[in-house]
């Protein structure tokens, strides 16, 4: 199985590299809704207020972009139809897909997080460890429900349009802690201080995680 | 769906009649159900507005509570219903599952707004705004905006049975957010108290019995509404899919479904 | 007494939203069944 799972995600992430179709577009957008929160919170005198919020909402609309194009090209070029011709489990391919997804917005958070650091004038001291680890469990999350829901909306009616309307409300708890973790790491905290948080962040990514993993096959019936 | 095979001719003149005799729940709410519930309804508005004393500190419009708390309960008693018929109509792939999850979304969504409407309108004289991201106010207008969503999925999902599936889904994954809102919402509080005075905290415990037997009847009421409204939306659900039914096996050429 | 007015405009307008929706239903479901008869009418011509 982890044979298979490895196979898929280097082919997702090849054609990524060829193509460089996602990450130009998400990394673009992340700067642009970036430099749109600067002039909207102008007047915010303390960045480290709105910075998490910020940071997250950023990461969010990116990702939405992000998980839309994956799964629009694989149903454009009938790769996912190849895919089930294979002898694949259709679960194997949600776990190949979760970690496809999870490289491509990580790689787009990476970028993000230096042009937020820049532009808001963030100091990192010493918490970047923390900080990466709050935001992988964070982006996992996301990249489970982002996993469920983008192959779903992709076939619907309204294609890219149903993802958001479907991620963002599913996904409130979890921008809550990704946002309350992050504050305290850019606020000098420890990790130990938002133990809850961190906790209810863990719970997420494992609950959506596992019903991502069991209702895939569901929606990739054709 | 697609297995179903075009309607018996002779079954078609009760167009309602054929498909009521097997289904898991009743459609069409009967005329002592709705007498029963419109009593209700009318008993709870009394209680409400004459029976129930006036709040001491809130005054009369305290009385919002007999609408907005039953409403609010009905609503997840709605998610509920559909979570478990998501989880039936996966395993079993019987339509009827899925017509529950698309009637009790919708009246449930209709019960959620009755949520927002009344909630706002309580608030604005007794803790002076509109709106507060308080815990109990934040999940339900979240839990709200999953309906929303679900009945946007149903709408634009695609084919009937594709719909059907990705609904289910998202009934499981709605239902098993709502925990995880719920504490969400009330850490965030906490962390942030709020300068209004949360007169509601107090009302659960100090209630007087005549104030509680009211809630208890409101809550009633709304349960036998909704009843009657998700009946009456399962009987028009059941409509809609026998005439899909029907147009497919007219559309059939005449020679072949003969 | 003040506060009346929030009172009565939530329940008006609760009642409202639901009565507006039971008509909906019912117009719906009147709706159906004609298409139905109309649909059924056509079966039958083309069975025959």
């Amino acid at each position: 199985m982890w044979r298979k799972i490895f196979v898929l995600v280097k082919k997702d992430l090849l054609a990524e590299w060829t193509s460089k179709e996602i990450l130009s577009s998400t990394v673009f957008f992340s700067v642009l809704v970036l430099m749109v929160f600067n002039f909207s919170f102008e007047m915010v005198t303390d960045r480290m207020v709105a910075g998490p919020g910020i940071l997250w909402t950023t990461f969010l609309f990116a990702g939405i972009l992000g998980m839309n194009r994956l799964f629009l090209t694989e149903r454009e070029d009938g790769g996912i139809e190849g895919l089930m011709l294979c002898p694949i489990d259709r679960t194997t391919l949600y776990i190949a897909k979760w970690l496809s997804l999870l490289v491509i917005l990580s790689l787009t958070e990476i970028a993000t997080l230096a042009v937020f650091v820049v532009f808001f004038n963030i100091a990192l001291q010493g918490g970047l460890i923390a900080l990466v680890a709050v935001i992988v469990l964070g982006t996992a999350g996301l990249a489970a429900l982002g996993t469920t829901f983008a192959a779903m909306a992709v076939r619907t009616r309204t294609r890219e349009m149903m993802l958001p309307m479907l991620l963002i409300p599913i996904s409130v708890p979890l921008l809550m802690a990704a946002v309350k973790c992050t504050a305290a790491v850019l606020g000098g905290a420890t990790l130990a201080s938002v133990g809850s948080w961190l906790q209810l962040l863990i719970a997420f990514d494992v609950i959506f995680i596992a019903v991502g993993y069991m209702t895939f096959p569901t929606i990739l019936e054709e | 769906m697609a297995s179903t095979s075009p309607p018996d001719p002779n079954l078609e003149t009760h167009p309602s009649g054929a498909m009521e005799v097997d289904s898991p729940v009743r459609t069409s709410p009967s005329p002592g159900l709705i007498a029963v519930a419109a009593a209700a309804m009318i008993a709870s508005l009394y209680a409400a507005l004459l029976y129930a004393p006036t709040d001491s500190f809130q005054g009369n419009v305290q009385r919002i509570f007999y609408t907005h708390v039953p409403a609010a309960l009905t609503m997840y008693v709605a998610v509920t219903l559909i979570f478990f018929a998501s989880i039936l109509y996966l395993q079993k792939r019987d339509e009827r599952w899925d017509e529950v999850g698309a009637a009790a979304a919708e009246v449930g969504a209709l019960f959620g707004t009755v949520v927002m409407i009344t909630g706002p309108l309580w608030a604005r004289p007794v803790w002076g705004t509109w709106w507060t991201w308080e815990a109990r106010l934040t999940s339900t207008f979240v839990l709200w905006l999953i309906f929303i969503a679900y009945l946007m999925l149903r709408a634009y999902g695609g084919s009937p049975e594709q719909v059907a599936r990705f609904c289910a889904v998202l009934g499981i994954i709605g239902f098993l957010d709502l925990p995880i809102i719920h504490f969400s919402v009330i850490w965030w509080r906490t962390m942030h108290p709020q300068p209004v005075i949360m007169t509601e905290e107090g009302l659960g415990a100090g209630l007087p019995g005549s104030m509680l037997a009211t809630v208890a009847l409101g809550l009633v009421a709304a349960l036998l509404l909704f009843t009657v409204l998700f009946r009456h939306r399962l009987r028009v659900e059941r409509l809609s899919r026998q005439l899909l039914a029907m147009r497919r096996s007219l559309d059939l050429s005449p020679g072949e479904d003969l | 007494m003040d506060n009346f007015w929030y009172l009565f405009s939530a329940l008006a307008l609760a009642w409202a939203v639901v009565f507006f929706y039971l008509v909906t239903l019912a117009r719906r479901a009147r709706d159906l069944k004609q298409q139905i008869d109309v649909v059924q009418a056509q079966l039958e011509r083309k069975n025959d």
